[in-house]
């Protein structure tokens, strides 16, 4: 026999007296989200464009007066995918904001939005071209003599092979979820093994990337994705601060942007079929890349719940380079969560913060 | 009928209508190894309707139904992911994907070429620069672009050695 266990009359009025303002509420945000669309304000962190070079961009954030650690940090993200602005969403929720008001002299390395003119970009030119280029601009404004790098997702592997290269230019490396060992890379390493992927076909039709087409991935990835995020979205309807910070999050991650052809070519061949990275395998500009020559302090942060950077794919540049001081944290979170969210600047950023903080006094 | 029962009979029933549906399926494909994929569904629908049995017991009226009943949709969901997830981490789907994709491109290929083809032809007609030539001129620009940085840093360099002369002379002026 089934027992119903009824509250208390009062109790019950009370939760759906709540409950009906709540759904008040969100039917009036939800209208004002449909009809009435803000666009979110985003990137208002100050910054200086401090060099372009095609369509990548190298900006500095903050002012001179609050700059108090003597190595400057160049943040690389990824290149293709997404947009950089997710590093500096809106004021409160923001990881550039809150790194320039803990002292540090940051620089942010946006690849920009690749067309059809740069299909023949590579991999190999970005680290031997692109990133030579930022870095020296780096630290000739801000007259140091090493930066820390700080890379993000795909931002990682290019700026590990720089600092593989250069390591005497690299003071720190910290890698924010950034793919090391594509064998565990998760549904990308199953989807794009060669056996199945067929990169060439794909680059010779398309000349390059198509946004649609990363869309596609990354929606694959995590089918239910949308559903969940809609779902929270309309639970917290009613909850001006969550509905901002859904707007400027939605926005991001509805902004999908293209790969150079050639770039894509050769990081999905070498990366994640061939995987040469970590087997000390990858030739840049005629060097190999050895990362074994990193001898910096390193910090890798891995997201328990990432599905697209596994934890443990991130984590293998622990025990690849020959560094004495390098740690490794797995933080509670996905991807994203690293960077953006109430969770990150909890979790995340002051750990990140503190362990650059402490290592960056000029040598 | 208990709940208990009548949980059962759904669940056979249910578990009935899958195993015919994927024995179609397996039969169109023409595929008998095709992975069982009611094996990962079974747990979820048991879960499913423990917890719905938890949550009429608790009662409708009850303050945390609304709660439960939005954890039991996060659940869901989260269990629909591991589900497809699971599905989608297989080789048989990476295949599966590949060859869809390898039919897409043989298709798309073939009409983008005869498009590009053509809409060179009109531009062509028209005495307009084509898509190419554009692309062509953009890249051509790209490279000026590096030889002026190359130079640029060339002369950041002078510049630098030149300031550095200056400093030594000064300095050893003065002592």
């Amino acid at each position: 026999m089934t027992r119903w266990n009824l509250p208390e009359a009062g109790e019950l009025t009370k939760t759906l007296q709540e409950e009906a303002i709540k759904n008040v509420q969100r039917f009036s945000r939800g209208m004002d989200l449909i009809y009435n669309p803000k666009e979110p304000q985003l990137g208002r962190t100050p910054k200086e464009l401090i060099h372009k070079k095609n369509k990548s961009a190298l900006y500095r954030y903050g002012h001179g007066s609050d700059r108090r650690h003597a190595v400057p940090i160049l943040m690389v993200p990824n290149l293709g995918i997404s947009r950089p602005y997710i590093f500096d969403l809106y004021p409160g929720s923001s990881f550039i904001e809150y790194i320039v008001q803990q002292g540090f002299d940051f620089y942010l390395l946006d690849w920009g939005v690749f067309g059809e003119e740069d299909n023949g970009l590579t991999f190999d030119e970005c680290v031997t071209k692109i990133l030579p280029v930022m870095a020296r601009k780096v630290l000739r404004t801000s007259h140091a003599r090493q930066l820390t790098l700080l890379g993000y997702c795909m931002g990682s592997p290019l700026g590990v092979c720089y600092a593989a290269l250069h390591p005497e230019q690299v003071k720190n490396f910290v890698n924010m979820a950034g793919p090391i060992d594509f064998k565990q890379a998760g549904l990308f390493t199953t989807w794009l093994d060669k056996r199945f992927f067929d990169i060439d076909k794909l680059v010779d039709t398309f000349g390059g990337m198509p946004a649609d087409m990363v869309r596609v991935g990354f929606k694959f990835l995590k089918p239910t994705m949308d559903l969940s995020t809609f779902t929270n979205l309309w639970w917290h309807l009613w909850d001006e601060k969550y509905v901002e910070g859904f707007v400027a999050l939605n926005k991001w991650a509805n902004e999908y942007t293209p790969f150079p052809g050639e770039f894509f070519r050769q990081w999905v061949k070498e990366f994640y079929q061939e995987n040469k990275l970590v087997k000390n395998e990858l030739i840049l500009g005629g060097r190999r890349v050895e990362l074994s020559r990193i001898r910096c302090p390193v910090l890798v942060v891995g997201a328990k719940q990432d599905y697209i950077v596994p934890p443990e794919c991130a984590r293998a540049l622990i025990d690849a380079v020959e560094s004495t001081d390098k740690e490794y944290i797995e933080l509670p979170g996905g991807h994203i969560s690293l960077i953006a969210g109430r969770g990150a600047k909890r979790n995340v950023w002051p750990k990140v913060s503190f362990w650059i903080a402490q290592r960056s006094q000029q040598g | 009928m208990s709940d208990g029962q009548m949980n059962q009979e759904l669940l056979s029933m249910w578990k009935r209508s899958m195993d015919q549906g994927i024995e179609v399926w397996q039969k169109l494909i023409g595929q008998p190894q095709t992975a069982d994929i009611s094996q990962f569904v079974r747990p979820l629908w048991g879960q499913s309707m423990d917890l719905w049995t938890q949550i009429l017991q608790q009662g409708a009226g009850s303050p945390d139904a609304i709660v439960q009943w939005k954890k039991f949709l996060d659940d869901s969901i989260e269990a629909w992911s591991k589900v497809l997830g699971q599905a989608m981490e297989t080789e048989g789907f990476a295949r599966a994907m590949g060859q869809f994709m390898d039919q897409y491109l043989n298709t798309v290929g073939p009409i983008r070429k005869s498009l590009q083809s053509s809409n060179e032809e009109f531009l062509k007609t028209m005495n307009l620069p084509s898509r190419k030539q554009v692309t062509d001129l953009a890249s051509h620009l790209v490279s000026l672009e590096d030889r002026l940085e190359a130079l640029e840093e060339r002369i950041e360099d002078l510049v630098d050695g030149i300031s550095l002369l200056e400093a030594l002379v000064k300095r050893g002026a003065s002592a």
